[in-house]
């Protein structure tokens, strides 16, 4: 039956499944919902960008503290998550020499590379003298650090459900209401069922 | 070095933004995300859309207004109520 809808019936399709792994949004745009999947597209990358812009690149951490954790939930983003996490890891962290450990830098520290390893070392008085502040980015803190976190751990849920939609294109709640509101009948098997649950021996 | 010569460069995307006293108001670009990228996938037929956007950006900020509401009245009326504290 001709719906009306852009919705697909039945099946896996793997394509689209590939690809919404790929990019957010792709899965739909690939199986000819270029709308559906513009807009998926938008929500979780505006959601992931949106953390980002509140909380910088610090918001998306898989190797710091608790960070960690919500980077799980971030990672259901794709490979976009990935490869901030990359950034961040490679570009904007350094080893502290007295504890050995990675870490964001503080004010007034300078991002050198000591021929092994990027390393933090305090900032040249020349280069304080100048006014700068050193090679650190800004974390985030306190309730804004959380709701950046919590911005692209959402994205990554929301992702998730559109996912799930590009590889399993059918919905029953779609189906359902587009029976509904387009006045056609429902499968016999169905309306057995709902007979069954009911009690309407009419549609037994 | 004097305190005054020192500012804060901001780069979008990298540094943390400075917005602590208006932190809440950071729910209406969070909620109107989620609907929009979950509507995208949900809506049966795409002329509602904007309209669904909307009713979910209005239900999810409605009802974190009426919380809101709900735990003040909470927190200022009925704890003292219950558990006076002395002075």
């Amino acid at each position: 039956m001709n719906t009306g809808s852009d919705r697909h019936d039945g099946g896996v399709n793997a394509v689209a499944g590939i690809c919404a792994v790929l990019l957010p949004g792709l899965g739909h745009m690939v199986s000819g919902r270029m709308h559906r999947g513009i807009l998926a597209m938008v929500g979780v990358l505006g959601l992931f960008g949106l953390g980002l812009l509140v909380g910088g690149i610090d918001a998306v951490d898989s190797k710091s503290g608790t960070d960690r954790f919500w980077f799980m939930g971030q990672a259901m983003v794709g490979p976009v998550a990935f490869g901030v996490d990359y950034v961040h890891q490679n570009h904007f962290k350094a080893y502290d020499m007295s504890t050995g450990q990675l870490r964001t830098g503080n004010p007034f520290e300078a991002r050198v590379h000591n021929g092994a390893h990027w390393i933090w070392e305090a900032l040249p008085a020349d280069r304080i003298e100048a006014g700068e502040l050193g090679d650190a980015n800004v974390p985030g803190l306190g309730r804004l650090n959380e709701i950046a976190m919590l911005c692209c751990a959402l994205a990554g849920m929301l992702n998730l459900i559109i996912f799930l939609d590009a590889l399993l294109p059918t919905g029953y709640g779609g189906r359902r209401e587009e029976h509904w509101s387009q006045g056609g009948k429902l499968p016999a098997n169905f309306v057995h069922t709902i007979a069954k649950n009911t009690g309407d021996k009419e549609g037994l | 070095m004097s305190s005054d010569f020192v500012t804060l460069a901001y780069t979008p995307f990298v540094d943390a933004m400075s917005i602590h006293a208006q932190w809440y108001l950071l729910i209406v670009p969070m909620v109107f995300f989620v609907a929009v990228g979950y509507k995208a996938v949900r809506v049966t037929d795409m002329k509602r859309y904007w309209r669904n956007v909307f009713a979910f950006v209005v239900q999810v900020l409605g009802v974190m207004a009426v919380l809101a509401v709900g735990f003040t009245i909470v927190i200022t009326v009925l704890v003292p109520m219950l558990a006076p504290m002395p002075g």
